[in-house]
């Protein structure tokens, strides 16, 4: 008890503790990251100082519960009294320098304080022993987050190196539980080069295995799948069956990108695995890949990005924006190779990732043409992938919206017209670039109002004896706006087939609308619509090849009578077989037809009588 | 009943995992239909709320403002059964847009100001945002003047639960002080949008283009530059900033009209099918000014546009296309400004074929 003096630290320290913990950090459970940082650093500069010493990290957790007890050891180069006393005037007096010393690139020193207050988060009392390499008596501090400390010089000399103590803060002992810290130490230290080993329960092993050599040079990486895979599975939680090894040209920053063997959606969360000098700082860094990557989960090792304050993302800044272009460029040179030589493995993966591989094909017409025939599209002759539609050796039709594509699908399938779906996301835009990556292909985007191109016209006799009716039938419709068109079609099941064109679309919904709005938008919808009246007709094609149509115009004049309300039921009906949503007065012509319709069949069965 | 409310479910589920845009609201109409077939108003209602957001910002106004009228028409039926707060912060969205379509007479909008005016305060709020909105579609109108007006009022009020973000707010001075030619003015008024001290889900997105040539016209041509770069990524792939697709292609004719092409081949075929008029407009004027540029360098370049574009056959015809673009747009800006009752936006278009072309 030799030189024992207090002093007190010149900051608020249990603000400062509440800030790290619910502002800086994302879970207490960083604590465990810090300690290891330190160590780290330690073994770092003990290494520098003296090349022959072997670093070793030693963690022993003792006692259950609320009882818990942390040790962690290193066997790095150790704080001489002046250290300790320049890392908490660091903390105290960081504000006052250049301002760098919180966000990350700071000397050991500097960043050994903060570390060690994040234990804080979960101890109420920490303990260090730590004697310098360098020489100098071994130090005892004690330090308490009221922000009272004490610093005595030891009688003996310890070892060089640091070790940590920490006592379980109530409600904190989940972080004291040996399963907890045994896979926190693995996930922060897998890539560290020495051996952490871990005290628990009465058995002591080594924690992180030695850190494949493959992972930091790619070139290795040939003829170790089932390690690479086994690997990945281990730091990831999953198992995958593909990776594409990564690096940068500089070679500062790599890893392996461990493709998912499910489909994620656009929005998934992206959770890289990122180790910034060996040890890991992110477990959920969005924004190291391309938006365009998501259907990878990377391991990733960097010595080139500056980490943000809590050391748990990086800065948005050229560099990270250089990183992420180039292992992007390392995934998409891999796609393209493999479309060279290995087109399976490639058609595996577009089949699980077709709406990434979309995406970065919509965004680059090399990538395009280069995979094109893999991309998967639905059509009228299936579900297919584009270098099968091409070979069918027709022409390709596809319709921009999915509305379009429902609508022409049983009739072109009929008439036995490919029509592909690019109503999906990026599909359009792909199908539209098609000529561009492949020049003279035979692809035409379709329109509801063509697809009577496959249609054929009656002849002059039926003309001619169908023109009256064809023009009541017209008139019926007319205040739908919608022409009566009679052609002969497959397949006869379908009497009338409704289409309607994208303005005619757009106008049938503002006057939906209209009829339920307020006044003041029914008039603007009023006035959107009246710029639409002139081109937004839609056409009731009507089937000569079906038996009822075909009675219905074969006997022109005789039925005038009727011929009204059967055209107008016609109508209805397709719409209700297009499952258009109908109007309210859509919806009276239906009620008042089906009346008149009992109303004739009683009349005939009376005259039967 | 039970099979339309899993595919409705099912519907909205994958709407929701999508960008705002074309796909995205396909989906949701198809959702809004089933709902509609089933006489299931309320699940009507929460479609048309979604292609109400996915259409303000997705580049679908009008399918915004027939959603939205329907939607309040069936919550004044039933104001009970709806979210009376979101329903009264997305007017703002519908109504900014009114202004862009010149077949709206003006006395309807201002009949719709009213309207919004008088719902805000049944609904407990002052007239800051009328105001506000009263700034905006004054400025789009071409009535700058006035908007200035507007732009004193609203500030002396205080801020309220429907008033815009600070980011927002600030977005729209800039747009006035850029319209009004103070570059110098709306540069430095925009500083912490740049610097990324004032942004949401749209600023910066929609105040960077604007500020390219003022920054250009300053002389400040690193800065314009890095604006660019940094802009074009954020706004490439959402068709609510066309008017920020043409700024770009604006710029770009004035410092390097060979590096415009490309956007012109990938913007010219999404927006000649755009809903409105007024960014189709302004996307046509700046495509009309590079071509122009061009064509008096005398350099050679070549356009690439799909077959499926309504201008295909004039892709080697470059003059005929900037005839063609120029005398819709002109059309466009003497519909706009017979509504609005001034010259601005044909005198707007001709000297921006001066200053860009």
């Amino acid at each position: 008890m030799t030189d024992h003096e207090e002093y007190r630290f010149q900051v608020n320290l249990s603000g400062m503790i509440d800030i790290l913990s619910n502002h800086l950090y994302s879970s207490p459970r960083v604590f465990l990251r810090e300690l290891l940082q330190n160590a780290t650093d330690a073994i770092t500069a003990r290494l520098e100082h003296d090349p022959s010493a072997s670093g070793e990290v030693f963690v022993e957790l003792a006692g259950s519960g609320s009882n818990a007890t942390l040790l962690m050891q290193d066997n790095g180069i150790g704080l001489t009294e002046e250290d300790v006393h320049e890392f908490l005037a660091m903390i105290g007096h960081s504000s006052k320098r250049s301002g760098g010393e919180l966000l990350g690139e700071t000397s050991f020193i500097g960043r050994f304080g903060i570390g060690l207050l994040s234990c804080f988060m979960v101890s109420d009392e920490i303990v260090m022993l730590t004697q310098s390499a360098k020489g100098g008596p071994s130090i005892e501090w004690r330090g308490k987050p009221d922000g009272t400390y004490t610093i005595r010089r030891l009688d003996t000399s310890l070892t060089p190196g640091t070790k940590v103590y920490l006592r379980c803060k109530p409600e904190t002992d989940f972080y004291f539980e040996p399963e907890t810290v045994e896979l926190d130490l693995l996930h922060y230290g897998a890539l560290l080069p020495y051996p952490i080993r871990l005290s628990a329960e009465g058995s002591e092993r080594r924690i992180n295995p030695e850190p494949p050599e493959w992972i930091f040079r790619p070139e290795l990486i040939r003829g170790r799948r089932g390690e690479v895979l086994r690997f990945g599975e281990k730091m990831l939680g999953e198992r995958f069956r593909d990776y594409i090894p990564l690096r940068t040209s500089a070679g500062r920053t790599g890893g392996i990108a461990y493709i998912l063997p499910h489909a994620v959606n656009l929005n998934a969360k992206r959770s890289h695995k990122v180790y910034l000098k060996r040890m890991l700082i992110s477990e959920q860094a969005d924004n190291i890949l391309p938006e365009w990557a998501f259907f990878v989960k990377c391991l990733i090792w960097t010595d080139e990005l500056q980490p943000t304050a809590s050391r748990e993302h990086f800065y948005e800044n050229e560099q990270l924006e250089r990183v992420r272009g180039e292992l992007g460029e390392s995934i998409r040179a891999e796609l393209i190779a493999m479309s060279e030589t290995d087109q399976d493995r490639l058609g595996r993966i577009i089949d699980l990732h077709a709406l990434s591989m979309k995406n970065l094909a919509a965004e680059d017409d090399e990538f395009y043409r280069l995979i094109h025939r893999w991309l998967p599209f639905e059509s009228t002759y299936g579900y297919k992938s584009l270098g099968g539609l091409l070979d069918e050796r027709r022409t390709i039709y596809y319709t921009a919206t999915l509305d379009h594509y429902r609508q022409l699908r049983h009739v072109a399938s009929a008439q036995s017209m490919l029509v592909v779906n690019a109503g999906y996301i990026y599909e359009k835009e792909l199908l539209d670039a098609l000529h561009r990556i492949l020049p003279g292909a035979d692809i035409r985007r379709l329109l509801p109002e063509d697809v009577s191109l496959a249609f054929t016209d009656p002849d002059a006799g039926e003309r001619a004896a169908s023109l009256e009716a064809i023009r009541a039938a017209d008139l019926a419709l007319q205040r739908f706006r919608c022409r009566v068109m009679l052609k002969r079609f497959k397949p006869e099941e379908l009497p009338a087939l409704f289409t309607l064109p994208e303005e005619a679309a757009t106008l049938r919904s503002i006057e939906r609308a209209g009829e339920e709005s307020p006044q003041a938008f029914a008039s603007v919808l009023g006035s959107l619509g009246g710029s639409l009246q002139g081109g937004a007709y839609s056409i009731l094609y009507l089937n000569l090849n079906n038996p009822v149509i075909g009675r219905l115009f074969a006997g022109a004049g005789r039925l005038a009578k009727r011929l009204d309300t059967l055209i107008e039921m016609l109508y209805a009906n397709a719409l209700m077989m297009g499952h258009y949503p109908m109007s309210r007065s859509e919806l009276a012509l239906l009620n008042t037809g089906i009346l008149a319709l009992i109303d004739w069949s009683m009349e005939s069965e009376d005259k039967e009588d | 009943m039970e099979d339309y409310s899993i595919e409705f479910e099912d519907l909205m589920e994958q709407a929701y995992d999508l960008p705002d845009g074309a796909a995205k609201i396909a989906l949701l109409e198809r959702a809004a239909e089933i709902a509609d077939l089933a006489g299931d108003t309320e699940s009507g209602y929460e479609a048309r709320e979604a292609i109400v957001e996915a259409g303000s910002f997705g580049g679908f106004p009008m399918k915004a403002i027939v959603a939205y009228s329907w939607q309040l028409g069936q919550y004044d039926r039933n104001p009970e059964a709806y979210d009376a707060h979101t329903l009264h912060w997305n007017y703002k969205w519908v109504i900014d847009d009114v202004p862009s379509f010149p077949d709206v007479p003006a006395e309807q909008i201002d009949g719709l100001l009213e309207d919004l005016r008088r719902r805000y305060r049944e609904y407990g709020v002052g007239d800051r945002t009328y105001l506000y909105y009263r700034f905006r579609l004054s400025m789009y109108m071409g009535k700058l003047d006035e908007a200035g007006e507007y732009l004193k009022e609203f500030r002396k009020l205080k801020k309220d639960q429907m008033s815009d973000c600070a980011a927002c707010e600030l977005d729209e001075q800039v747009q006035y002080l850029v319209m009004t030619g103070q570059d110098e003015q709306a540069v430095k008024k925009a500083k912490p949008i740049v610097e990324g001290r004032q942004r949401c889900a749209h600023v910066p997105h929609a105040t960077l283009p604007f500020l390219l040539l003022p920054l250009h016209r300053l002389g400040r041509e690193e800065e314009a530059e890095k604006t660019r770069e940094q802009s074009y990524a954020l706004i490439r792939d959402n068709m609510s900033f066309v008017d920020g697709f043409a700024e770009h292609i604006g710029y770009l004719s004035v410092v390097d009209p060979q590096r415009a092409l490309p956007l012109l081949d990938r913007h010219l075929p999404q927006v000649e099918s755009h809903e409105e008029p007024l960014s189709r407009m302004l996307f046509f004027l700046n495509s009309a000014a590079l071509l122009r540029r061009l064509e008096r360098a005398g350099e050679a370049f070549a356009i690439n546009l799909p077959p499926s574009s309504r201008f295909y056959e004039l892709a080697d015809k470059p003059v005929e296309l900037r005839a063609k673009l120029e005398e819709e747009a002109f059309a466009t800006a003497a519909a706009l400004d017979k509504r609005n009752g001034n010259d601005y936006y044909v005198n707007y278009g001709q000297e921006l074929l001066k200053e860009r072309g």
